[in-house]
């Protein structure tokens, strides 16, 4: 019995009405977990109810248990003759406080040396939303247990911070842990037919919440079991297959981390393991040697990736493992008697450790790195000089049919990402991350990641904050600023032939023209002028009847032509932009009932080791009048939004460089020489063949304000604002191809627009790159984009935002008005925010980390029967979305934090019966609990 | 493009001044929407009315969440649902509490309850302004109404520390409670041309000096010095001892005054002697008191009007008419000065706010 769970609940507020005839409440609080269910006594006739005498609510648990199982308390109306109603939930994982826990013991902020969650939270309830609040305060404490067969993972810290979080110091990056677990989907029982909506759906969330626990606990005991006291990175999410199931996926890479500062911490992180066996001559010759600054060859992004050849498309039966006895189609489940198996999947290489947590995997080291099965590592954002080389983005998908699980298919996915990296001459797939879109038992598997040469010895605890100081680049720190966008293999031996050109900054390696990389920039890279944020759409309407085996090769069929079409048009508006780069990429399909649409986001800059982007140029008759004036509109506005980057003055510089270049002068030519059909060319020149054609090159011309994404130096001159805009419309596919394309494009760039004109309140800001999440529901096209504002100091002494006029002339009147208010904030520093910051970044800019708590991560299941009288849809999204925000922010600060960063939001699934007036909805919301002062 | 959803939701609530003044204004969306759109187009913004519109939705789902909380301002204080800066806090809560002056003068002397909720629209019609405005008001009227109606204490701190409102507004409100306490008559149609300014000065006269002036649990400052009133009657005596009382006034004025304003305080002194002291005498009689307003018009104002007095010489009338009376040895013996003083504090203030020229 290694834990013990202390709870108690001092009070209610703003409770609501439930007796009619008194206008009060009498309320009591059930205190559930496991099998175990406390109750207070009943607070008669009030809405302010304090439970004042109570004592200490005791449950004894297992370990695992305490992982898994969420704490519930149920808020209830005491009724003398009928039964009791219930008023509303707090649901709480207690994930949060082990890691805690156990990492400091002696903590100053835990009292007795347990974790503690204390603090009003709102009461949930899944038909009504928040009903008041309940005071509670939970504790946690953790006997020690050294036995090497325990099945859970207490002391793992997760943060969700996609980098070796900020404050501490890494020791080791263990590798790559990924976990997968399948259970039935509540909604989808035959329970569900008999049961009232207010009970499926807290099932429904009960067990979402235990399978995200589970989820974690499983990956935590993956990362002890190479020694690792912390994942970082952590992606987690649901796949929900309907009838199959769902299926929790979540991957990470295990570190082995130490809090920097503070002497009073002890050091009680487990002894990492191998880390001295450092091969320093490999490193050493990694670093920019002369053998590689010769390498010559291709290194953009590969081009479209065929997609794995669609391992599920064998008979489904042959597929179907499950095993009918328990819910739980995974071994390692919190019986004891079992051996977990850490790497179940992992089985087919080299695993030394299978036995359990005694014996250490070897970590990730130099050494190792071609031997491990998945060099992977989750985090985009690496120390300097850890990453030597960038190969490019590398990407597998593959199309199965639904069966619940599918391990085999993800194993397949990676194995082929590591081919690829390995065909670029990369020893690892950084910024890695995986997804799935699923339409009826359609399923569409992704995995990408940015091939690279990494270091692993390099140092890795060069604070990230200095980077950017280092202002005026010097010999060798520009040399090794500009290694990372060489090419990391040698000319002729590249996977394809690629258009490669010396590097414009130390001029000894070759480079490609353009890069895209699913990483965030690294740091010492320097740029031209800004970042912006860029998007491309590509669809395309499916033929067959969308389920089944029929619909599964159809789109297997199409999705080569969907990532072709997408690649295209996301270089010819990177082109556009006058950028060469595009870090942070994220691409996002997702399978309609009609069409297949593939979304392709990031931040493009200017490198300045890469060549200039040559004008845009159409491939046409000359007598075509129209081409002419379109080849002028496009010149036009590549040459306007160049200016606005403020990509133009390193632009004609690096041309002049070029000229002067020698052998691969001919490149930079007007006229670019033909080569084989390669991606890269193929955006530079359009060719005015068909309608569609014309239609694209048309709307390339439009010049949309593209929102400035924020990068460190500018330190903000207010808190982070996340937000999040949800865009759902009717997608009209007429025709085929290229107009389904462009209805889909159309949705997006008007969600954006959305986006920025309700952000120009806060100008002048950056934008921290959005996330975007698409689903396409029936006929519709559903859009979530959810970002950062920053607010930026003021424009005179930054470089502005390069919104079109019309929106800064309104901007200039709100900042006279806000004037004010920002000398106010001003005055904050070295105060302590007493509101709760959401950023989806990895920190608050501006304000320092005091302590990082943990990770939390919260699932919502709302829906009512009441959606015109809410607002329509928008009413009842806009109430929950704001309802669920909310109950994050108090979690958080119940937690010790007061901002929630690397916050996300997922899952939403919105479903609406509008005959019935009803609607119901899905949201998961996460991030890392800070403490932070200014 | 048809548009099921489009919501943007943000950490801490962006709330659009110019967007809350007109849901407010009980501008509907749509309008709100063109209204906003004149705008821009008025300073060359090229924003498209699709954009408005989405923004616009967005503000009125808020609002019409906030609305709940609104009606309770220290829930607002309270919630967790939206956060929101204490400025922002203090302009929502500010604003919706705000009176318009000429729905609020259609309001008064209107039954605050439910059932004449749904005769508004009359309301609207006169002030002009929209029926969600007028409605929004009656309700906040109400409801501090009824919130301080039996709370000790003064009714302003009351109303203040309720509602959270700014010294000025709670004031108003405080006018407005205490005309509704004393049900006043006000929608005469002769008083008509008063607006809600001039009730309100007059309320905040009456409400200074004569009600009870200790505040405390056992005080009530929504009602009447019974004691005061009833001592009023006394000042009749001032009547008896008219001659000697025109006599000093005229003494003072007559250097002072037009000589149009004198000859008509000559003749017809008599005249507003009777009305003043007449009032006084019988404001212990509920009834009286009710329509002192009216009482004051008819008696008093239109009668001086007649005269055509100007402003400037009726304050030295009203001012020279009180302290002459407490030069007599009639105020001194019957200890009548502070009454007196009382008395006529407030009626020459109301007189000098009722007579427009």
């Amino acid at each position: 019995m290694p834990g013990k769970i202390k709870v108690k609940v001092l009070a209610g507020r703003n409770l609501p009405v439930m007796d009619r005839a008194s206008d009060t409440t009498d309320a009591f609080v059930e205190i559930k977990f496991g099998g175990v269910t406390h109750k207070t006594d009943v607070c008669r006739k009030s809405l302010n109810p304090h439970w004042n005498n109570t004592e200490w609510y005791r449950f004894e648990v297992d370990e695992s248990e305490l992982q898994d199982e969420p704490l519930q308390l149920r808020l209830m109306d005491h009724d003398t003759y009928s039964a009791n109603d219930a008023i509303g939930k707090v649901v709480i994982s207690l994930a949060p406080l082990l890691a805690r826990e156990a990492n400091n013991p002696k903590s100053t902020t835990a009292p007795h040396g347990g974790a503690v969650l204390s603090g009003w939270i709102p009461v949930f309830d899944t038909m009504h939303g928040i009903r008041g609040e309940l005071n509670v305060i939970v504790k946690v404490e953790l006997f020690s247990d050294f036995n090497k067969y325990k099945t859970s993972s207490c002391g793992v810290q997760f943060f969700h911070c996609p980098m070796i979080p900020p404050g501490y110091r890494a020791n080791s990056i263990h590798g790559f842990v990924e976990e997968l677990v399948v259970n039935d989907d509540p909604e989808y029982q035959w329970i569900d037919k008999i049961r009232t909506p207010r009970a499926s759906n807290e099932a429904r969330q009960v067990a979402f919440i235990k399978l995200s626990n589970q989820v974690q606990r499983l990956v935590g005991l993956k990362a002890a079991e190479l020694g690792a006291n912390a994942v970082v990175g952590y992606q987690q999410d649901f796949d929900l297959e309907g009838e199959a199931g769902v299926v929790a996926r979540a991957v990470g890479t295990a570190v082995s981390i130490t809090p920097i500062p503070t002497p009073s911490y002890p050091n009680n992180i487990p002894p990492c393991t191998q880390q001295s066996e450092r091969d320093r001559d490999r490193c050493d010759k990694d670093k920019g040697s002369p053998r590689h600054a010769r390498h010559e060859s291709y290194g953009g992004r590969d081009p479209p990736n065929p997609p794995a050849p669609a391992p599920a498309l064998q008979n489904p039966s042959l597929n179907a493992t499950s095993t009918p006895m328990g819910i739980h189609r995974r071994s390692s489940d919190s019986d004891l008697s079992v051996t977990p198996k850490g790497g179940s999947l992992n089985t087919s290489a080299g695993n030394v450790g299978s036995g359990g947590g005694a014996i250490l995997r070897p970590s990730m080291n130099s050494n190792n790195l071609d031997m491990l099965e998945y060099p992977f590592l989750t985090m985009t954002e690496f120390p300097p000089g850890f990453i030597v080389h960038i190969g490019g983005t590398v990407c597998a998908r593959s199309v199965k049919l639904a069966e619940g699980g599918g391990e085999g298919a993800w194993a397949e996915l990676r194995t082929e990402l590591r081919a690829h990296a390995r065909a670029l001459r990369c020893n690892a797939v950084i910024a890695y991350s995986d997804s799935a879109a699923i339409c009826e038992d359609v399923c569409v598997l992704s995995a990408s990641g940015t091939a690279a040469v990494i270091n692993l010895d390099c140092d890795y605890n060069v604070e990230c904050e200095q980077t950017p100081a280092q202002s005026g680049p010097k010999g060798g720190a520009e040399a090794d600023a500009c290694s990372a966008a060489h090419v990391p293999y040698a000319p002729g031996s590249g996977p394809y032939r690629a258009e490669l050109s010396l590097c414009a900054q130390c001029r000894r390696a070759r480079v490609p023209s353009v890069l895209l990389a699913t990483c965030a920039k690294p740091s010492t890279m320097p740029t031209h002028g800004k970042a912006v944020t860029l998007t491309a759409v590509a669809a395309r309407v499916r033929r067959a009847p969308p389920t089944a085996e029929p619909g599964a090769r159809d789109i297997s069929d199409q999705l080569p032509f969907l990532e072709y079409e997408l690649h295209k048009l996301l270089l010819a508006k990177l082109r556009m932009q006058g950028a060469n780069a595009l870090f942070s990429l994220c691409t996002r399909v997702a399978v309609g009932e009609r069409c297949v649409v593939a979304l392709a986001s990031g931040a493009a800059y200017r490198l300045r080791a890469l060549p200039p982007p040559a004008p845009p140029a159409l491939k046409a008759s000359e007598s075509d009048r129209d081409a002419t004036e379109i080849q002028r509109a496009l010149r036009d506005a590549f040459n306007a939004n160049k200016a606005a980057n403020g990509y133009d003055v390193g632009c004609s510089a690096g041309v002049s460089d070029m000229s002067g270049g020698g052998a691969l002068a001919e490149a930079e030519g007007e006229e670019p020489p033909a080569l084989d059909l390669c991606a890269d060319k193929d955006a530079c020149v359009l060719e005015l063949d068909e309608a569609e054609d014309v239609e694209t090159a048309k709307s390339l011309c439009v010049r949309r304000g593209h929102m400035r994404v924020y990068s460190r130096p500018p330190p903000a001159r207010a808190p982070p604002l996340a937000f999040a805009q949800v865009w759902r419309a009717r997608l009209t596919l007429s025709g085929q191809g290229g107009a389904a394309s462009q209805a889909a494009e159309r949705h997006v760039a008007r969600a954006l627009d959305g986006v920025t004109y309700k952000l120009r309140r806060l100008n002048p800001c950056a934008l921290a790159i959005p996330k975007f999440q698409l689903e396409l529901p029936e006929d519709e096209i559903q859009l979530v984009v959810s970002g950062t504002a920053i607010p930026l100091p003021e424009p005179g002494a930054a470089p502005r935002d390069q919104r079109d006029d019309d929106i800064f002339a309104l901007d200039e009147e709100q900042l006279l008005r806000n004037g004010p208010a920002h000398d106010d904030d001003r005055n904050l520093v070295g105060q302590i925010p007493t509101t709760v910051s959401l950023t989806t970044l990895s920190d608050v800019s501006g304000s320092r980390a005091v302590r990082r708590i943990c990770a939390i991560r919260l699932l919502f299941v709302r829906e009512t029967t009441t959606v015109r009288e809410m607002g329509g849809l928008s009413g009842f999204l806009h109430t929950f979305t704001c309802e669920v925000l909310a109950i994050a922010r108090a979690h958080t600060a119940a937690l010790g934090g007061n901002a929630l960063t690397s916050f996300y939001l997922t899952q939403l699934m919105l479903q609406d019966n509008a005959h019935k007036n009803q609607g119901q909805c899905l949201l998961s919301v996460g991030g890392d609990v800070v403490q932070i002062t200014y | 493009m048809y548009t099921e959803v489009d919501v943007f939701v943000s950490n801490y609530t962006l709330i659009d001044p110019e967007i809350y003044q007109l849901w407010i204004e009980g501008c509907s969306s749509s309008e709100a929407v063109s209204t906003l759109h004149q705008r821009g187009a008025a300073k060359h913004l090229g924003t498209s009315v699709e954009l408005i519109a989405s923004d616009v939705l967005d503000h009125y789902r808020t609002f019409a969440l906030l609305e709940r909380l609104l009606t309770v301002p220290s829930k607002l204080t309270e919630q967790m649902i939206f956060q929101l800066d204490e400025q922002t806090k203090h302009m929502l809560i500010e604003k919706y509490y705000d009176l318009d002056d000429a729905v609020i003068r259609e309001l008064l002397g209107r039954k605050l309850s439910s059932r004449h909720r749904k005769d508004l629209d009359e309301v609207a019609e006169r002030s002009g302004a929209p029926l969600r405005c007028c409605r929004r008001q009656f309700d906040n009227v109400r409801r501090v109404f009824k919130a301080v109606e039996e709370m000790p204490g003064n009714v302003v701190a009351n109303i203040r520390s309720t509602f959270l409102l700014s010294d000025p507004l709670a004031k108003k409100y405080g006018a407005v409670v205490f005309i509704a306490c004393m049900r006043f008559e006000t929608a005469k149609r002769k008083l008509q041309y008063l607006s809600f300014n001039d009730f309100y000065h007059c309320a905040q006269a009456i409400m200074g000096s004569w009600t009870y002036c200790c505040t405390g649990p056992e005080y009530y400052d929504t009602e009447m010095d019974r004691e005061f009133l009833l001592e009023l009657r006394e000042l009749r005596i001032l009547l008896d001892k008219e001659k000697e009382h025109k006599h000093l006034i005229c003494m003072k004025l007559k250097p002072k005054l037009l000589e149009k304003s004198y000859q008509e305080l000559e003749l017809n002194f008599r005249l507003y002697t009777r009305a003043l002291v007449g009032l006084a005498c019988n404001l212990h009689r509920g009834r009286e008191l009710r329509s002192l307003f009216i009482d004051l018009l008819e008696r008093c104002v239109e009668p001086l009007r007649l005269g055509g007095w100007p402003r400037t010489d009726l304050a030295q009338f009203l001012s020279a008419y009180e302290h002459c009376a407490l030069q007599m040895d009639v105020l001194r013996e019957a200890d009548l000065k502070n009454v007196w003083e009382r008395y006529m504090r407030v009626i020459s203030q109301c007189l000098l706010t009722m007579y427009h020229i």
